[in-house]
């Protein structure tokens, strides 16, 4: 299962491609999408609504699937805590905070808003880290104190958010829907500015694969294998903070990716980060593309935006997730 | 002896006036107002002032807009819907957006607070300080300029929308005049949609002034595929649809504008925003491509009161002398 | 650290041998209040400046008695509901970082009004109070149920943010089906509002705030039996499975009868008791009032800073409180790490 499951989890992207590709108001059959790739007709609605409203879309949502699992996996290697993930150590809420501030109160364009998101969600992660230190859990070996001090930091930054809304109801409308993770082609030039930074992030991810593996072993063992843990760690969590916070630019705040997907990928693929890392994204691109659908059809016409349906899946993921981790044995 | 009794009754009339009456309002409660309010304060612009202004009642603050009359809102209503400057006639607000100043609002001396049925919390608070009549609003009870008329027969000035009524009614029988080919026949003969942009598509319905003028036109409310299935979807006001679902619909007329508060709410904005939400939505969208698209202002015409119905009159007046594409 | 003195009063040890008492804090505490009323007053919010030795004509009159006056009440009373609330959670969760919002309470109370709201929009108000508290009721039942066996402090509240997050995602679809009128209006109380001050929400809160020195009295036992730890409680013979269903209902009811009122006023139950317990360390009942007490001010504080900052937009004293508390709280934290390390 191991060796095979890049390939097949590869199958499952494409599959998950075609069928975004396809569903939506109207089915748009397999030779229907080729034909709007190979020979598009601008005058065919079909090939319209394929290439420049359903491919952004689908293009949107295997990034940000992609980014903000692995991210998921880099943070809860080097924290070592199961429950790690952009958005339950704050990352999101910041970049999310940055984004809405750089653009009510500096007046941001688009291109520049993925620099403050990229300091906000470093602040909020280290916002995290600091609270966490802060409660004074030393003795922590589950490390929770900093998934609390994540949820009060994020809890904290989108109360500012919201205030930050509320005071110019022009922009409130544009942003209210980013908000609540819009994987919209209406933001297809988002895509284009940031993705290379999303790039940037996981490509830094997979190179440091080797080097996480052996972090995971210990810090001493690492040591004494030629890793230089301090360093290592730092690199490795800059690079998540920039594939999340890149992708949480582009498309707002996605919740439970970056939780669930490599608990569920570990199992298929070992606790080795080399292949621990593409698995998650594959497996990422496809979780987000399935959410993105639910998200368009599930109360059609209505539409809902996905981070709602990621956020309502990723609640019951969490409680299962809890229930599995924490509430073995007893517990005081 | 005759004009001794006909005094007595005069005298007895002058006593009558300047009471109040008690009435029962919308939600149930009931109220003591004033026969001929001369204060009275008003808890939503568009859906009460703008109609109230209209009417002629002397309104002496609206929610939603600073001490010194200026709104705090994207739009200032007065203006766009009955082309009030606030200059020369500034009418107070009643504190900051998002609450209500009680000190502000009893120094206005209101004789009657008029809210809507959204408003039911706040009506205790608020009768402190006068009383205070809600009025239906909600998309599922209110229709057209249903608000207007009844706020007329409350503060008796049916007089006055009868006025303004006629002129509308002369209005729409100069259109069909006009182009007797181009408009429906029989009422109910053709389907109308509302499209709001904002950052997706919304289908609006319900008690504005557009859609009392489209109904008198002759359209009816086209039917949503899917819509039937949410029941709550009926008395919605606003419906946010998929940007695909955007791509399908095709009514008679199709109707698009952008929210009050986006920057431009002009023709070329519309047009820009349904090219980021519906690429080539011109090419595609039956409306657009048989010339069955209006664009309307959407702070011009979301009041239920015959100003907005009139503008919704130019907006199609503007597109039927465009002619046949 | 709490203990009797020779006297029979009740007194606090701080580090370096000093003593307060009790009823000497309290009565300091009462005093600001006091002060914070009357400063209140004397200022000149908006146009109307009330002298108090002047005789008050009838604007300031209802200046005071109909807008002022309940609008201080109530925020004092909301505020500590919501810390003591908060307070409780801590001990029963043993850790710092509980509070009502984190564990989906306040978001099963919201999730109820929203409900109802979208259901029946003309329902009358005194509908809310009832179903913010069966929300709120609800949610903890569904917490106990999936910790059940397992009532351990980390285990509620991870499986609290868990339920938070996901009827977050619940009050976002219903907030699609609100109409936009009650939409704008939703989004300031839904951030804590004291703007609906009057007297009947003073009243309606009242009972709940007038029963809380007894909730305090009562549960001392069960909060000592939770302190003391599962095992030893059953060494002991005690039940603490009950004891901590027991405060959890009293946190919940606590904090949807502040809800119901004022909105969710989120991270004041991680705020107040910090701060109190960095301004005057105790334990057990003394904590939780000190904690209350402290919830009370801040919102009062929040409150007039809101209500005098003059913007266009009016603040949520719910958005005050969250943006000016992070940095009090972090220096509460600091504060306590620093107490504790020289203590020990």
């Amino acid at each position: 299962m191991r060796r095979g499951f890049p390939v097949l989890a590869a199958l499952a992207l494409a599959l998950c491609l075609l069928l975004a590709l396809s569903a939506g108001e109207s089915w748009i059959p397999p030779s229907g999408i080729w034909a709007a790739l190979a020979r598009f007709d601008e005058t065919r609605q079909a090939d319209v609504i394929v290439i420049y409203q359903r491919l952004p879309r689908a293009l949107i949502a295997m990034l940000a699937g992609a980014a903000l699992s692995m991210s998921g996996a880099v943070l809860q290697g080097v924290l070592r805590n199961p429950l790690a993930s952009p958005s339950l150590v704050g990352i999101n809420a910041g970049a999310a905070l940055a984004v809405v501030a750089g653009a009510f109160l500096l007046g941001l364009e688009p291109r520049a808003q993925g620099s403050a998101a990229l300091a906000g969600g470093g602040l909020g992660f280290l916002a995290s880290l600091g609270v966490a230190r802060l409660a004074g859990h030393a003795h922590d070996p589950r490390g929770l104190a900093l998934i609390l001090s994540g949820a009060i930091v994020s809890m904290f930054l989108g109360g500012l958010t919201q205030a930050l809304l509320l005071s110019d109801p022009a922009l409130r409308q544009d942003y209210l829907g980013w908000l609540g993770g819009n994987v919209s082609h209406v933001h297809a030039e988002r895509l284009a500015d940031f993705w290379g930074l999303a790039a940037l992030g996981m490509a830094a991810m997979l190179l440091l694969a080797r080097r996480l593996s052996l972090l995971a072993l210990g810090a001493e063992k690492a040591a004494s294998l030629g890793i230089d843990v301090a360093r290592t760690q730092l690199l490795a969590l800059g690079a998540a903070v920039l594939a999340s916070a890149s992708a949480v630019a582009i498309c707002g705040p996605l919740g439970f990716l970056g939780l669930v997907v490599p608990h569920l990928v570990r199992p298929l693929t070992g606790a080795r980060f080399g292949a621990l890392l593409p698995g998650c994204a594959l497996a990422g691109a496809c979780l987000c593309l399935l959410a993105d659908l639910i998200a368009r059809m599930a109360l059609a016409p209505l539409a809902l935006h996905t981070g709602v349906v990621l956020e309502l899946l990723g609640g019951i993921a969490f409680m299962l997730m809890v229930r599995r981790f924490y509430l073995r044995g007893a517990e005081a | 002896m005759r004009r001794l009794l006909m005094t007595a009754l005069v005298a007895l009339a002058a006593i009558g006036t300047g009471q109040a009456a008690e009435v029962t309002d919308d939600t149930g409660r009931q109220v003591r107002i004033p026969d001929d309010p001369q204060r009275v304060v008003a808890l939503h612009e568009p859906v009460l002032a703008v109609p109230l202004i209209e009417l002629g009642v002397p309104v002496v603050g609206i929610y939603g807009r600073g001490d010194d009359g200026s709104s705090l809102t994207a739009v200032d209503f007065l203006h766009e819907m009955l082309g009030r400057s606030k200059d020369a006639d500034p009418i107070p607000g009643i504190g900051p957006v998002g609450s209500i100043n009680l000190e502000k609002l009893r120094a206005l001396r209101p004789d009657l607070i008029i809210g809507t049925d959204y408003d039911a919390g706040k009506a205790k608070a608020l009768s402190q300080a006068a009383p205070v009549y809600l009025q239906n609003s909600s998309a599922a009870t209110a229709h057209g300029f249903s608000v207007q008329e009844e706020l007329a027969r409350v503060l008796h000035r049916e007089d006055r929308f009868r006025e303004l009524r006629a002129a509308y009614q002369a209005r729409l029988d100069g259109l069909r005049g006009q182009f007797p080919d181009r408009l429906p026949k029989a009422p109910g003969e053709r389907t109308y949609l509302i499209v709001m942009l904002t950052d997706q598509a919304n289908v609006v319905a319900g008690m504005s002034g557009a859609v009392q003028a489209l109904e008198d036109l002759g359209y009816r409310r086209a039917e949503i595929a899917g819509e039937g299935s949410t029941r709550q979807s009926r008395s919605m006001l606003i419906l946010p649809i998929g940007a695909e679902s955007l791509a399908g619909l095709n009514p008679d007329l199709l109707l698009v504008m952008t929210s009050f508060a986006a920057p431009a709410r002009d023709e070329a904005a519309a047009r820009a925003a349904l090219d980021r939400l519906s690429p080539g939505w011109d090419r595609f969208m039956a409306p657009a491509r048989e010339g069955r698209v209006v664009f309307l202002d959407s702070a011009r015409v979301t009041s239920p009161s015959v100003a907005s119905a009139m503008h919704t009159l130019d907006a199609v007046e503007g597109w039927l002398a465009g002619g046949p594409r | 650290m709490s203990s009797r003195a020779l006297d029979g009063r009740r007194v606090l040890r701080l580090p370096g041998g000093m003593q307060i008492g009790l009823a000497n804090l309290a009565a300091a505490l009462a005093l600001t209040l006091t002060s914070l009323g009357l400063g209140a007053v004397s200022l000149s919010w908006g146009e109307t400046r009330l002298d108090l030795l002047a005789p008050l004509d009838a604007d300031q009159a209802f200046a005071l008695y109909q807008v002022r006056l309940p609008r201080l009440l109530l925020g004092f009373m909301a505020g500590w509901s919501v810390a003591l609330a908060g307070a409780m959670l801590q001990s029963l969760a043993r850790n710092p970082l509980a509070d009502p919002g984190l564990l989906g309470l306040s978001q099963g109370a919201m999730v109820a009004i929203m409900v109802l709201t979208v259901l029946a929009p003309g329902l009358p108000p005194a509908w809310l109070p009832g179903a913010a508290l069966l929300g709120g009721l609800a949610v903890a039942a569904l917490l106990l149920a999936l910790v059940r066996g397992h009532a351990g402090g980390l285990a509620v509240l991870l499986m609290g943010i868990a339920l938070e997050s996901t009827l977050s995602a619940v009050t976002a679809v219903l907030v699609l089906y609100t109409p936009p009128e009650t939409s704008h209006a939703l989004a300031g109380w839904m951030a804590g509002s004291l703007a609906l001050a009057d007297w009947p929400r003073v009243t309606m809160l009242a009972p709940w705030f007038a029963a809380s020195p007894i909730a305090i009295l009562l549960l001392g036992r069960a909060l000592r039996l939770i302190d003391l730890g599962t095992p030893m409680a059953m060494a002991l013979g005690l039940d603490a499975a009950r004891a901590r269903v027991a405060v959890l209902i009293v946190a919940v009811l606590l904090s949807s009868a502040a809800l119901t009122a004022v909105g969710p006023l989120m991270f004041l139950g991680v705020m107040a008791p910090q701060l109190a317990a960095a301004l005057s360390p105790a334990s057990g009942r003394a904590r939780l009032v000190l904690a209350a007490l402290t919830g009370g001010l801040l919102v009062t504080a929040a409150d007039m800073l809101a209500r005098n900052a003059g913007t266009d937009i009016g603040l949520p004293v719910g958005l005050v409180l969250v943006t000016l508390g992070a940095p009090l709280f972090v220096l509460a934290m600091r504060m306590r790490l620093f107490l504790r390390m020289s203590s020990s």
